[in-house]
């Protein structure tokens, strides 16, 4: 078949199907999607009809032969689509990536040898403080939510949010004297 | 005498793309916007109607209204496009057609359209209009000029030469004539 043969056969085709070409892609397409699918799948067709339509002779009822070319590319379509959003998952054999187990401290390793126990240190502070003591040093320094924000958040004075009042609450809660002499008793830091 | 030939379709306005061949011609083009089926009808450059759908109903009627007053009518093209076969209708509706040339059809390969090719070549057989077929184009269109004169002769001049076989709609005494 020739060039001219096959420019006869696409645009016949499309004169006739165009209607049943676009009702069977928006049964799998929405939107704007649509005309793009169409459009490549006007392309899919003529490729297609250049490929086949002159060998496989007398396979086709028409209409049954095209509901099944353009089923079969949004079918591929589909999964181009959802490949690009499906996460790779890799299982532990074949990956190099250790994963911390927080809640056994036996598997600490995320910890790198020599380096000081910030997670042990933050839990032992935290555990002198109130629950909203702890949120407003957390929300401070770990997620860095501005003062003024926090004296809103959590209704509390100005002053309350400072470093030195909080210096000062730890101390009044732990029953210490001097916090240079609290950190530097501690073991974690060691 | 003929007064005018019609080229109708994609596959046999093909023939006259440099526009040597001085004949009529008719095509379909669908709208470009996407949600549309509808599209226009060209007579020889010129547009006929709009937002006709591709069904041989509307592009019969259109062609009909179009040749009311066409005295006779040679038609050549594809009877596997749509547009040919509500030609062919219009023609034989208005009783103006005098004769058909039809191209090996592209459509030869799938079997819904064989038969409403089948069905066509019924009418023109019912109808008695003669109707050839050109199985070699290359040679037919190199070997003769299709005006509305040089076609004439060719109702009785089938052979080989022309890469031109007779199909359906002269009498037996004619065909014995030939």
């Amino acid at each position: 078949m020739n060039k001219q043969q096959i420019d006869t056969v696409f645009t016949e085709l499309m004169n006739r199907y165009k209607g049943f070409f676009i009702q069977q892609i928006r049964l799998k397409f929405e939107g704007e999607e649509i005309q793009d699918v169409y459009q490549e799948f006007s392309i899919h067709l003529y490729q297609i009809l250049a490929q086949k339509y002159s060998d496989q002779v007398d396979l086709f009822n028409t209409k049954a032969w095209l509901k099944a070319v353009v089923s079969n590319f949004c079918i591929s379509e589909l999964r181009k689509k959802n490949k690009k959003r499906k996460v790779n998952l890799v299982s532990e054999e074949k990956t190099t990536l250790v994963r911390s187990n927080f809640s056994d401290a036996s598997y600490n390793s995320d910890q790198a040898p020599g380096e000081p126990n910030y997670f042990g240190a933050m839990k032992s502070l935290l555990s002198i403080l109130s629950k909203r003591e702890a949120l407003m040093l957390k929300m401070k320094y770990y997620y860095g939510v501005p003062s003024a924000r926090i004296e809103r958040i959590l209704n509390v004075a100005h002053a309350d949010v400072t470093i030195g009042r909080l210096k000062q609450r730890i101390l009044r809660k732990g029953k210490l004297n001097d916090f240079e002499e609290f950190v530097a008793k501690m073991d974690w830091l060691t | 005498m003929l007064s005018k030939t019609w080229f109708i379709g994609n596959h046999a306005t093909h023939f006259n793309q440099k526009g040597n061949l001085k004949c009529a011609e008719a095509l379909y083009h669908l709208n470009s916007d996407m949600d549309s089926i509808y599209g226009k009808l060209y007579v020889s450059g010129y547009e006929l109607g709009q937002d006709i759908p591709y069904t041989v109903d509307a592009m019969r009627d259109v062609l009909e209204n179009h040749w009311q007053t066409q005295d006779d009518l040679l038609l050549i093209g594809d009877i596997s496009e749509r547009l040919m076969e509500a030609a062919i209708a219009a023609g034989t509706n208005l009783s103006n057609l005098r004769g058909v040339f039809v191209l090996y059809p592209v459509g030869m390969v799938a079997l819904d359209m064989r038969k409403e090719m089948a069905k066509i070549i019924l009418t023109l057989k019912k109808c008695g209009i003669p109707t050839y077929l050109i199985r070699d184009e290359a040679q037919f269109f190199a070997s003769i000029e299709p005006t509305s004169h040089s076609l004439v002769p060719v109702h009785a001049r089938i052979d080989n030469s022309l890469g031109l076989e007779y199909l359906c709609g002269l009498s037996d005494v004619a065909i014995g004539n030939m």
